[in-house]
């Protein structure tokens, strides 16, 4: 055989491993020794047959195997080295072999395979095995056909084969020629090369197989045969076969949250020097809740975070009750969206401080979204209103107080960043209106938008130069068109305060983009998919930084209200929908979490209280009282500041989970219709407003304002109080509003209580035993609607005009018959038919001269 | 339309053929219980913002192994809840040969102790699950009601108080509803990822053992998703289109299909390990797959994609109005010899100057198709556009 220093024994007959061990080596070295019927190989694809096409049958006794394979049993030394030892090196990955080989009976892989195998043992045992392999000289004789294989076989064969030449030089005896092209000529078609992919079978199989034996995976590995050959071809394809192979690619998206999570916590690690510096300071404005706490809460009531989520939550969450003088800081919950999710952390403002500060300590850090606005600046600084929609508008509504960023942002990149917003709002739009009695549709849009109580409009010289080209203008119009009937517009309900309603909670909105932004590709395109580039990479932004959208209006909170849009967060982002909503993304997300706010912030009856808890003596607390209701009865008791009672203790924890929902109170203002927590009145508007038309004077103003002090009683909505029961809560399409959870069935010593709302899914509100309260929402932002929605059906059709007879198309008379008509016209009655062609055309002169006289009245 | 053949492709999925006669037996290692799907899910769930508590997690191996036993399945999966007002169901079920074929439902109303079988839905509870309006309530005899217009017109009453004539109120179980619903949800909003399931020539459907996840590249693309249901449309459709087809993998129809465009959205988690995937028309539907690594494609132990449903198993009806389509697949046309289309990058829009009115358009290639049935019409365009000057002229 091959390997002339360590000759197999005639082994025992039942010794199957070492006997097909003698035999794969002889079909080895069967391209030298042309010991082996290449026509019987391929014939046997299990390692059985394999065997017993070796020695001719499968019954013979090996020793004559051994025999008429004429090789190396007699040229070999005694056995001393045993197939016992080679078959506990090799015995495993044959057996191996052996269950595969069933499956590949048809094929004749199992030499490329046994061969792999054997080539790996020889090489670990070298010394003692060395393969003795010289493709270099052909040993088929003058008609050999075979070619030599590719050349990294070959080269380290021959390296072996060289060794082993220095060392013990093969047997030279004559070998019989029979049957070795077949096998030579077998083993050439499986090692030649795809013209493609240039990969052999003769590869792909020992690749196979090595993987197979590597792995020992999958089960029932023969199940899996063509998938794994399939993707053994698919990773081969994909491997990158440079020199940065080695290289491992991490997305940009990867290491920027990673680095980002580092960050934070370096920032807040008690051994970084950041956290040292300030250790001693009280850095923080008001407390924060413990978040992994929240976090085992909320797992027992089967919602919740990944709580490697809810630490980075925790971080951003100190973070903002350092950074920013707000108080009683929470994590309001998570919205998902379609491209990038929003963190929200609800905060108030402390007391003492305003908004400016925050928006100051916001903008120190970084303006959100700057480089967006002052791309879009640079492009169009003249239409700054247009691209911010309702800047203006808001701008004068508020008193110039709005502190949104889109508005200052676009505020100050077209008037420079020290500007007085206040001033700014008539660079947004033109504010005065010469002529108050101008008809409503000649008025450019956003014009009248700041004729609210308070607002004097600011009149320079440049404004008076243009309303007088306005005027001009609209005497040019008057006399052009015919005049429309002015539609009455409604006054718009002013919005509150920010501090005070709706906008009294600050919140900061963190965007958590989700990986690179997803290629959606349909089957038609499949092919233009595999020849695009690379995703594209991320601009080079920061973090996503916190957001503050401040305000929202009454018209925001309406329109969101009638309309039901996916967020897909990106707050720039523009929400499609009919009606149109006032607005971006951002603050659609604002009215939402408004809205969402009202609606399901609850908590067990008692645990929250109008008045601040003190350890003082019972008269102050009776001074305080008195100071809370002279508030209430200023604000209407609208007012939503509650404050949770120290050592809060739920008397039953089962009758929280009374499905009636009776103990449970909301604790949060409720939004009227209006879309304000406290009523306005849009009759004093009107009244105002036409009492500034009519100029009249100030003690009928006077007398007037007193009259409009009392509301008609009609129009005025009244919402449910604050601490109403979650019981009175109106249900939508026969749907419950609330549902009671209990966390365990079992330990009901430690028992969670969870309200779920059934009108916001996802919105919840947890109690346990000790008496700590939770509220958090983790949903889509979606209402659940029983009636889907049903897009407005177009308007009714215009009647069709009438065609008459003078409509009628008629064929147009020749010459001829023109002129005979002429003639007959000359000896009848002309004047008749001439007259009546003129009148007609005089009676529409009339009509037209008419209408000028009317529009000129 | 849409409605017959859903129901058409379940009646398909719950016959038998003749193919399941003649399946092979595979081997009875297979039935090692391994609840792969479970496991991942639950490892995977509290990313969509629900998650199992310790008690519930364990109560549901249990009785699942149980299930799984004494009905002889070779494996059980959690398929979902469906949250009621006063319970919720839970649901799973056993596969026995054929993943798609043989599958039988249980729900569970008591946190999964107890398993009852599901019903099978027919045709017409499967038409009035999709019309029921209310929420579940959790009790398996209630009665859901639901209105039936006659003239198959959906008709919006102002007043509210008049009875329509000609309207039908039909009531049927919640047991059906929710066979009905798990129905449509299945044929409707389970996905596989592409490799995950098999057929071999006899026509048995199992799971790929060799599966290992989805290649970035390839998670992150619709047409690597398939439905769990008979396909619907030409076979031969799936692997048209696709150079790498493989018709073992290839049998089912993939999701990028489904219209509108853009009702399925996939999401990376942070450190790009696992592509979750949710359907805009279930909100609760999300499958999650494990993102194949070429380097160490072998999590041994791991699952690499399960799915699950956790909702209100009320159908979101109002997709097509909630949504704007992926600028790379709506079609639009250009304005004739006015090129003014603005990219807009952050939002993936096109921005037509001077209107504001956004066009949704083809990215990279400019030419002028139009594919999307629902963003076809040229006209699209011309009643929106505005000149310059008039939009000056209305200003000043």
């Amino acid at each position: 055989m091959a390997d002339p220093a360590d000759p197999p024994p005639p082994p025992p007959p039942l010794e199957g491993g070492g006997e097909s061990k003698r035999s794969l080596r002889g079909a080895m070295t069967g391209e030298r020794k042309g010991s082996i019927k290449g026509s019987k190989m391929s014939q046997g694809g299990s390692k059985k047959s394999l065997r017993g096409s070796i020695t001719n049958t499968k019954t013979k006794p090996s020793t004559n195997a051994v025999a008429e394979l004429g090789t190396p049993a007699e040229t070999s030394p005694p056995p001393e080295y045993g197939d016992r030892q080679r078959l506990s090196l090799a015995g495993e990955k044959l057996d191996a072999v052996d269950s595969l080989a069933d499956h590949l009976a048809s094929i004749p892989e199992l030499v490329a395979g046994a061969d792999e195998v054997f080539e790996a043992q020889q090489k670990r045992k070298s010394l003692e095995s060395p393969p003795v392999i010289d493709f270099g000289e052909c040993p088929c004789g003058p008609n050999c056909t075979c070619s030599p294989p590719p050349e990294e076989i070959e080269d380290e064969e021959v390296e072996e084969a060289g060794e082993v030449e220095e060392d013990e030089p093969p047997a030279e005896e004559p070998v019989p020629n029979y049957n070795l092209n077949d096998f030579t000529r077998a083993k050439e078609f499986f090692m030649t090369a795809s013209t493609k992919t240039g990969i052999s079978l003769y590869d792909h199989f020992s690749e196979l197989i090595r993987k197979l034996l590597d792995n020992r995976a999958p089960e029932n590995p023969v199940d899996f045969v063509e998938e794994l050959s399939l993707n053994l071809k698919r990773y081969r394809f994909g491997m990158a076969k440079d020199v940065i192979q080695d290289s491992y690619y991490l997305s940009d998206f990867v290491v920027k949250d990673s680095t980002t999570k580092i960050k934070n916590w370096k920032k807040h690690a008690l051994w970084s020097l950041e956290q040292q510096e300030r250790e001693g300071e009280d850095s923080t404005f008001g407390g924060f809740p413990n978040l992994l706490r929240l976090q085992y809460y909320l797992e027992q009531i089967n919602i919740g975070l990944p709580r490697e989520e809810m630490f980075k939550v925790a971080l951003q969450l100190r973070q903002i009750s350092m950074q920013y003088p707000v108080s009683r800081v929470r994590f309001w919950g998570k919205i998902f969206g379609i491209k990038g999710n929003y963190y929200i952390f609800e905060s108030e403002i402390t007391e003492g401080e305003t908004l400016d500060n925050i928006w100051s300590a916001l903008s120190q850090e970084k303006l959100p979204n700057q480089e967006l606005y002052n791309e879009e600046m640079e492009f169009d600084e003249e239409e700054a209103s247009i691209s911010v929609p309702g800047a203006a508008a808001t701008f004068n509504r508020a008193g110039g107080a709005v502190m949104d960023p889109d508005i200052i942002g676009a505020y100050q990149q077209s008037a420079g960043p020290n500007a007085n917003p206040r001033s700014g709002s008539k660079l947004l739009a033109p504010t005065t209106t010469p002529d108050t009695n101008a008809n409503s549709m000649l008025n450019p849009p956003g014009l009248n938008c700041n004729e609210y109580p308070g607002e004097q409009p600011m009149l320079t010289e440049e404004d008076a130069k243009e309303a007088a080209r306005w005027k001009e203008y609209r005497d040019e119009l008057a006399t052009d068109f015919p005049q429309v009937v002015p539609i009455e517009v409604p006054p718009e309900v002013p919005l509150e305060d920010p501090g005070h309603g709706v906008n009294r909670r600050v919140f900061f909105i963190w965007p958590e983009t989700l990986g690179r932004p997803v290629v959606v590709k349909s089957l038609s395109d499949y092919s233009d998919a595999l020849l695009l580039e690379p995703p594209d990479k991320p601009k080079d932004e920061e973090e996503p930084g916190i957001a503050i959208i401040h305000t929202v209006s009454p018209d925001q909170i309406n329109s969101s209200r009638q309309i039901r849009w996916y967020l897909t967060g990106d707050l720039n982002a523009e929400v499609r929908s009919y009606p149109q909503f006032p607005g971006r993304e951002g603050n659609y997300l604002r009215a939402l979490l408004a809205r969402i706010t009202a609606s399901t912030a609850v908590s067990p009856k008692g645990y929250y209280k109008t008045k601040k808890p003190s350890d003082e003596e019972e008269e102050e607390e009776e001074e305080e009282e008195e100071d809370v209701e002279e508030e209430e009865e200023e604000e209407g008791s609208k007012e939503d500041i509650v404050y949770p009672v120290k050592k809060f203790r739920p008397e039953n924890i089962r009758d929280l989970a009374n499905p009636q929902m009776d103990l449970w109170v909301h604790h949060a203002a409720h939004i009227l219709r209006q879309g304000r927590t406290v009523w306005f009145n849009v009759d004093k508007l009107k009244e105002r407003k036409k009492s500034d038309e009519e100029e009249e004077e100030e003690d009928e103003e006077d007398v007037e304002e007193e009259e409009e002090e009392q509301p008609t009683a009609t129009n005025k909505e009244i919402g449910p109080q604050l601490f109403s029961d979650l019981e009175q809560d109106t249900s939508l399409d026969g749907t419950k509003p609330w549902s009671a959870r209990t966390s365990s069935s079992v330990f009901t010593e430690f028992e969670v209580v969870n309200a779920r709302s059934n009108l916001w899914p996802g919105a919840n509100a947890l109690c346990t035993v000790k008496g700590k309260v939770e509220n958090i929402y983790l949903g889509d932002g979606l209402k659940f609607q029983g009636h889907s929605y049903a897009p407005f059906l177009p308007d009714e059709p215009q009647t069709e005009y009438k065609d008459g007879p003078e409509l009628t198309e008629i064929v147009d008379p020749s010459v001829q018959e023109e002129q005979e008509w002429l003639a007959k016209l000359q000896l009848e009655e002309i004047a008749d038919i001439e007259e009546k062609f003129v009148d007609n055309e005089e009676e529409e002169e009339e009509e037209e001269e008419e209408d000028e006289d009317d529009d000129e009245d | 339309m849409a409605r017959e053949y859903k129901r058409s492709h379940y009646t398909l999925h719950l016959m038998p053929t003749t193919q399941d006669q003649i399946e092979i037996v595979q081997d009875s290692t297979q039935k090692a219980m391994e609840f792969t799907s479970l496991n991942f899910a639950l490892n995977h769930l509290a990313s969509t913002g629900t998650a199992f508590s310790v008690e519930h997690a364990m109560a549901l191996q249990a009785t699942l192994t149980d299930l799984c036993k004494q009905n002889n399945f070779f494996n059980v999966y959690f398929w979902g809840k469906i949250q009621g007002t006063e319970n919720d169901y839970y649901i799973v079920y056993g596969v026995g040969k054929n993943f798609l074929k043989d599958r039988t439902y249980y729900y569970s109303i008591n946190h999964s102790l107890e398993w009852v079988q599901l019903i099978e839905p027919t045709p017409l509870t499967i038409d009035l699950a999709l019309a029921s309006t209310g929420r579940f309530v959790g009790n398996p005899i209630a009665i859901c009601e639901t209105e039936i217009s006659a003239n198959h017109e959906d008709t919006i009453d102002e007043d509210g108080d008049e009875e329509e004539e000609g309207s039908l109120w039909i009531t049927f179980r919640e047991e059906e509803r929710l066979a009905a619903t798990v129905a449509i949800i299945q044929s409707e909003a389970e996905i596989i990822p592409r490799g995950f399931l098999i057929k071999d020539p006899t026509g048995t459907v199992f799971q790929n053992k060799a599966f290992e996840g989805l290649p970035k590249e390839e998670a992150l693309q619709l047409i690597s998703y398939f439905h769990v249901r008979q396909a619907e449309i030409p076979w031969d459709k799936n692997i048209v289109g696709r150079p790498d087809y493989n018709i073992t993998m290839d049998f089912l129809h993939s999701i990028a299909n489904d219209l509108p465009i853009g009702c399925w959205t996939i999401s990376l988690d942070n450190i790009e390990t696992v592509a979750t995937l949710r359907s805009l028309f279930w909100p609760g539907a999300h499958g999650a797959v494990v993102i194949a690594n070429n380097r160490q494609h072998h999590m041994c132990g791991w699952g690499l994609f399960s799915w699950w449903y956790i909702g209100t198993g009320k159908k979101n009806w109002d997709v097509p109005f909630m949504i704007t389509p992926p600028p790379s697949l709506a079609k639009a046309c250009v304005v004739e010899d006015k090129p003014q289309l603005e990219i807009d990058d952050r939002s993936g829009t096109y921005n037509v100057p001077s209107t504001g009115y956004l066009i949704p358009g083809e990215g990279r290639s400019g030419s002028v198709k139009s594919i999307s049935g629902a963003f076809r019409s040229s006209a699209i365009m011309k009643p929106f556009t505005t000149s310059e000057d008039e939009t000056q002229q209305l200003q000043y």
